[in-house]
């Protein structure tokens, strides 16, 4: 590892004004089970590292009606995994933390430092971007809030400024009548999916067997976890049926974008992405009350 | 340089270390504590397994200055002088073991995950030690032995 | 059948004599060794899978602060070539480069981060040459490389000498098997299949990276610790390929080692050597070499890719009239234990079957890869891999229950296999009925949705034990009554120190804990041919028993001095010894020592009470011709698996719902340590090297060299405690101690084939090559039903 400066930041304002000061050329350590690997392998050399790991105020998991449920950035994967509110209002979640790795990780790994690695195979992104999570980011001049859909630009790479810190993850509240579902396919357990499909649908009020709305978002698939749009509008305002799911999986296949590697072809990939979009949406549907 | 103070199998230690350094190098050169191995350095094996206020963690992709003022365990800290805690002495009894080498950082996950969970099943034990790689014993006998520990 | 006498040791679980140390963290492995002022050591590699070396730069290198000491492979590091069977390596590479990882420089610097920069500072320009990779290409009469122009130049064993190829300039080694008629059979047979089959290449992964420590003492001497499983070869290897008389040379192996499975080629501790020898000044500093996970993956032995060939013939009544294989072990850049390997993969389907013609042709080739051979099964697993498939092939063209075929087939004692040897202790008919049974063979289970499919698969195989073969084993009782035991056989995990210890406490009659096993050291353990091929139970264990009966044979003439019996007329206790049927009429084995003014015990004669002795197996060398010999190998033991597995025939992944074993290994010393070898072999490595395991490589380089991407079971891939069972199958052999064999090697042949056999009873595809892994498991069924519908 090459050598660089450290601070270990005692709140959110002072991590701020290192970020302020250093900028580019430092990085923010929150579980680093990312980041201190890359830093082994001289992959990301940065000279300053301004560990935030320390700052408890930021590590929380709230939830109201109105709000939703408010998950502060250096929650530990393993603490929203065993958390009762998140089992109870988004088990989907909970599942995909059960499959996020191993458990030692999820100990010391924070969901923020998750999402900000921007990891195109990262378990968490799809499945907080299908239940619509919004970010708070912050820095010395004020905060500002981003969907993480649109937060991940691309492989490894967020919005995020060099000098913010991203401090919370908001998912609206738990609509009647909703439910989702995370698919990992992947060799084994505790590899990174080859495809990662995260769907959560909401059924219409009044029309039954609706739905009502839906988000579909893959990842390990494309450059980055993103949403599947065309997909999702398949199944928006349709009776839910096999052939309508049928259509969604079908929009997967059409506009996904693997890469072969030594995971598997890119025809593979888009076969499985099929398949599991086929049996996410048809779980959420399930967990919505679609029956 | 950076000073470093924690406290390691309830010994308080203090020392300068450089930056960059891991938990598990710190661990392992600096302390001589060398039942925490490197296996593979990138976090995929366990066998740096070691407890940070009583959570199982793998050291090798920590930096030892994220330690500062916490209280580590690694498995020269288990055993309670000649008493064997309850899962080493099951490894024993059951041979959930042949080499060795994944062994301390497999008990240090087991033993967490056992003070954190009531009456696991075998599944929940299986996902507990989904992190810690064994070449030897196909982990047969080692779920077993946690299972027996989990018992008592 | 089995010994079914009840012993007070022998039979028993006892626990692990080495237990407290490993589950306290106490142990030390060769990584954890330090020395007061060590150096550390890093390998400069090639990244040309076939070069020339034009010119080596290491001024830079060697001007780095910190940095002791800079080697390059030349007259003065590395005289002469060394190898197991044929002397093809170097310690570094001269003149050519023969695999992408193939060392050509190393550092001795104060910190490993300072030798890794070191060696990034070193300068090599190569001429690169056209390399060879695919087996085929490399077997052929005018393959696109050459790699060893001078091999018929090279030294070699004389015990198992070589046989090359006229044709062929990268075989290394060839072998045969004739028996009778395979055309003639072929004639005579009702149904004749011929198919190809193929392994990928998979890596041992042992949780130990190879390591290596080496020290030049005062007076000049080298002393190495390493992982070696063959103290005495690394001993061999380290004095020849330097030109150092043997007795200027000490190799030690720590009692900790993480984990063989056939790969641990003293690869750290040559360098380490190297780096030690050639530090300049007085006094030399002890130099560590410890590779890391990815040089482990990259650059350590793997097992072999094998091409397999195989035609086989049987009758209607179900006789397998004849079988003919041609196997290809496709081979590294040195041969290494390729070269063994290679010819005794060929034991595997020479011993499975009564199968009236057989012949055989094994070949082991170069190719620009890393060295590839030796891994648990010694390519049995490989060869028997294309027999089982095939079998299983041909019992469904019969229309006989797959496992009824292969117990009508299968071997008892006394039958002849195609060596022309009369098998003794053959345990194969019991292997199959209790794995058919743990198994419930017939008993069909029904899948819980329609895109999943479940099915059954069966199958036998084989491992036999090495000839020539010799260990030496030395006890010694102390004046308190611990007995030592010195041998070199190294503890791996396998337990050899703790049935050693059994059986000594058996010949003594004393409590396990009585017993202490050294680590091996050239200096104080006396040769063993080293811990492989199953062979330490047998062969060390009918050492440490004669070594017994020598000892206890200077005990009972001491004792009956001053017993007044004699010495025929004793037996031993708990450190007393007796005169049998009076025992009150004892005394300590204590008694028999003097103690001295100054300090210390002595005997008045003889020294110590130290018996010593070798237990030598020649074995018969088989006829060149035909591969003939009555004994071509010391024992096989033979094993049955068998696998339940669900296909999602949605995304073609396998799971393996259940899983059984049936391994016979004569008169198991430790069921519980039995079982461990088992579980190792079937959960890990079984299911590893059938489904998992692949060492991927483009161009000579391995692009999954990590534990992300080279992928061993974790605790979620395996079936759970209920759905995996295991029998002892105890068929005793008249020669083993206490009618013991071995297991370790044999536990993963049959694990393949009994998975990919389940394979085809789900969904009804045949694979002929592993991993079978999803992709290549959807895109067949996607095949298959194209195929119907056109």
């Amino acid at each position: 590892m090459e050598d660089f400066k450290y601070f270990a930041a005692s709140d959110v304002k002072q991590a701020c004004a290192l970020l302020a000061q250093y900028g580019e050329e430092a990085k923010v350590l929150s579980g680093g089970q990312t980041l201190v690997n890359m830093m082994k392998q001289n992959l990301v050399m940065p000279s300053y590292l301004v560990d935030i790991k320390g700052l408890s105020d930021i590590s929380y998991i709230r939830y109201d009606g109105e709000a939703g449920l408010c998950v502060g950035s250096l929650t530990s994967h393993r603490t929203l995994e065993q958390s009762n509110i998140v089992k109870e209002k988004y088990p989907m979640l909970a599942e995909m933390e059960l499959n996020l790795a191993s458990v030692a990780v999820r100990n010391w790994g924070t969901v923020g430092g998750n999402l900000c690695s921007a990891d195109p195979a990262s378990d968490l992104a799809p499945c907080l971007m299908a239940l619509g999570a919004e970010l708070t980011l912050v820095c010395q001049d004020g905060e500002r809030m981003i969907l993480l859909e649109d937060f991940i630009v691309d492989s490894f790479e967020t919005s995020i400024k060099p000098n913010e810190i991203l401090t919370q993850i908001r998912i609206p509240a738990k609509a009647p009548k909703s439910g989702g579902s995370h698919i990992k396919f992947a060799r084994r357990a505790t590899d990174l999916g080859i495809v990662v499909v995260s769907s959560y649908l909401t059924l219409d009020d009044t029309v039954p067997g609706r739905c009502k709305d839906i988000r579909i978002a893959l990842g390990s698939i494309d450059p980055s976890p993103r949403r599947y749009k065309n997909a999702e509008d398949c199944v928006k305002c349709q009776k839910i049926s096999d052939p309508i799911i049928e259509k969604a999986a079908q929009a997967v296949f059409e506009d996904c974008q693997p890469t072969s590697d030594i995971n598997g072809s890119a025809d593979y990939k888009r076969e499985v992405a099929k398949v599991m979009v086929r049996r996410s949406v048809k779980m959420a549907a399930a967990r919505a009350g679609a029956c | 340089m950076e000073v470093l103070s924690l406290t390691v199998n309830g010994e308080d230690i203090e020392a300068e270390i450089h930056p960059g350094t891991t938990l598990q190098k710190f661990l392992h050169d600096t302390l001589g504590l060398t039942g925490t191995k490197e296996g593979c350095g990138e976090g995929l094996c366990g066998a740096c397994t070691v407890m940070i206020d009583g959570k199982a963690v793998k050291s090798c992709i920590i930096l030892a200055l994220q330690a500062q003022g916490k209280n580590i365990r690694t498995i020269e800290g288990l055993a309670n002088g000649e008493v064997l805690d309850a899962v080493q002495e099951s490894f024993m009894e059951n041979g959930a073991f042949q080499c060795g080498y994944c062994t301390p950082g497999m008990i240090m996950a087991s033993k967490s995950f056992l003070d954190e969970t009531q009456n696991p099943t075998e599944t929940d034990i299986r996902h507990a030690l989904s992190g810690n790689l064994c070449r030897c014993t196909g982990y047969h006998k080692i779920v077993k032995a946690v299972l027996a520990a989990s018992n008592k | 059948m089995g010994d079914t006498k009840e012993y007070k040791y022998i039979g028993k679980s006892e626990r692990n004599v080495n237990g407290i140390e490993k589950v306290t963290g106490a142990a030390k492995y060769c990584s954890d060794m330090e020395m007061a002022r060590m150096l550390y050591g890093k390998v400069k590699r090639s990244h040309y899978p076939h070069a020339r070396i034009l010119s080596i730069d290491i001024s830079k290198a060697k001007q780095l602060p910190g940095v002791k000491t800079v080697i390059v492979g030349d007259e003065k590091t590395c005289p002469n070539r060394f190898g197991a069977g044929v002397a093809d390596e170097y310690v570094l590479a001269r003149e050519k480069v023969l695999f992408v990882g193939d060392a050509v420089a190393a550092v001795a610097a104060e910190t490993e981060e300072i030798a890794q920069k070191a060696v990034d500072l070193i300068e090599v320009e190569y001429e690169e040459l056209p390399p060879v990779f695919d087996g085929d290409e490399a077997f052929s009469r005018n393959p696109p490389a050459v790699l060893h122009e001078g091999l018929k130049t090279y030294k070699t064993i004389r015990s198992v000498p070589p046989r090359y190829d006229e044709n062929r300039p990268n075989v290394f080694n060839y072998f045969r098997i004739r028996r009778n008629d395979v055309e003639q059979g072929f004639k005579e047979a009702d149904i004749v299949f011929e198919n190809r089959f193929q392994v990928a290449m998979i890596h041992h992964s042992q949780m130990e990276p190879h390591c290596g420590i080496a020290k030049v003492d005062g007076s000049g001497r080298l002393t190495v610790w390493g992982t070696s499983s063959k103290p005495y070869g690394m001993h061999r290897d380290i004095a020849e390929s330097r030109n150092l008389p043997s007795s200027a040379v000490r190799v030690i192996i720590p009692t900790h080692v993480g984990g063989s499975f056939g790969g641990r080629e003293p690869k750290a501790e040559q360098i380490a050597a190297s780096l030690a020898l050639a530090q300049e000044g007085h006094p030399k500093r002890p130099v560590k070499v410890r590779f890391t996970r990815e040089e482990q993956l990259t650059t350590t032995t793997t097992r072999a890719r094998y091409i397999v060939d195989i035609k086989t013939g049987v009758k209607k009544d179900g006789a397998i009239v004849a079988n003919e294989m041609r196997t290809i072990l496709v081979g590294g850049a040195y041969a290494g234990t390729g070269y063994l390997t290679a010819r005794n993969g060929s034991f595997g389907p020479a011993a499975n079957y009564k199968i009236s013609n057989f012949s055989l042709d094994a070949y082991g080739v170069y190719t620009n890869q890393r060295m590839a051979g030796a891994f648990r099964g010694f390519g049995n697993a490989e060869t028997l891999w294309a027999l089982e498939s095939q079998i299983d092939m041909l019992a469904e063209a019969l229309n006989i229950d797959r496992l009824a075929f292969r117990l009508m087939n299968c071997p008892v004692e006394g039958d002849i296999n195609a060596f022309g040897e009369s098998m003794h202790s053959v345990g194969a008919k019991e292997c199959l009925e209790a794995a058919a049974r743990d198994i419930e063979w017939g008993k069909k289970s029904e899948p819980k949705e329609p895109h999943l499919k479940i099915g059954k698969g069966i199958a036998l195989g084989n491992k036999y034990s090495i000839v020539p073969t010799a260990s030496a084993a030395i006890v010694k009782v102390h004046p308190d009554g611990l007995i030592e035991l010195r041998t070199s056989t190294v503890e791996l995990g396998q337990g050899s120190n703790t049935i050693f210890s059994q059986m000594i406490a058996e010949e003594f009659n004393v409590p396990v804990s009585m017993v202490r096993v050294l680590n091996p050291d050239t200096d104080l353990t006396p040769f063993d041919l080293g811990t492989a091929s199953s062979r330490s139970t047998f062969n060390m264990g009918n050492a440490i028993r004669k070594a017994c009966k020598d000892v206890k044979q200077q005990m009972f003439e001491l004792a009956a001095k001053e017993l007044g019996s004699a010495a025929d007329e004793l037996d031993t206790e708990d450190s007393r010894i007796f005169i049998k049927g009076s025992p009150e009429k004892s005394l300590h084995v204590s008694e028999l020592f003097i103690p001295m003014v100054i300090g210390g015990y002595t005997l008045k004669e003889g020294a110590e009470i130290l018996g010593k002795a070798t237990f030598y197996l020649p074995g018969i060398t088989p006829d060149p011709e035909t591969g003939h010999s009555e004994r071509p190998a010391s024992f096989y033991m033979f094993v049955a698996q068998a696998a339940e597995v669900e296909v999602d025939t949605q995304t073609g992944k396998v799971r393996v719902l259940k899983m059984v074993t049936a391994n016979d290994c004569g008169k198991a010393i430790n069921p519980m340590m039995v079982e461990g070898q088992q579980d190792g072999g079937v959960l890990s490595m079984g299911i590893g090297s059938a489904l998992l395991e692949e060492v991927i490589t483009d161009n000579g380089v391995m692009l999954n060299p990590q534990f992300a991407d080279y992928k061993i079971p974790t605790t979620l891939d395996c079936p759970d405690l209920d759905n995996y069972k295991t029998a002892i199958i105890e068929t005793a052999h008249r020669e083993g101690p206490w009618g013991a064999k071995g297991v370790g090697e044999g536990t993963m042949v049959s694990s393949a084939p009994a998975i990919a056999n389940a394979i085809y009873d789900a969904i009804g595809i045949r694979f002929h090559e592993i991993p079978i892994t999803p992709e290549k498991v959807l895109t067949a069924l996607k095949e298959k039903n194209k195929e119907r519908l056109d």
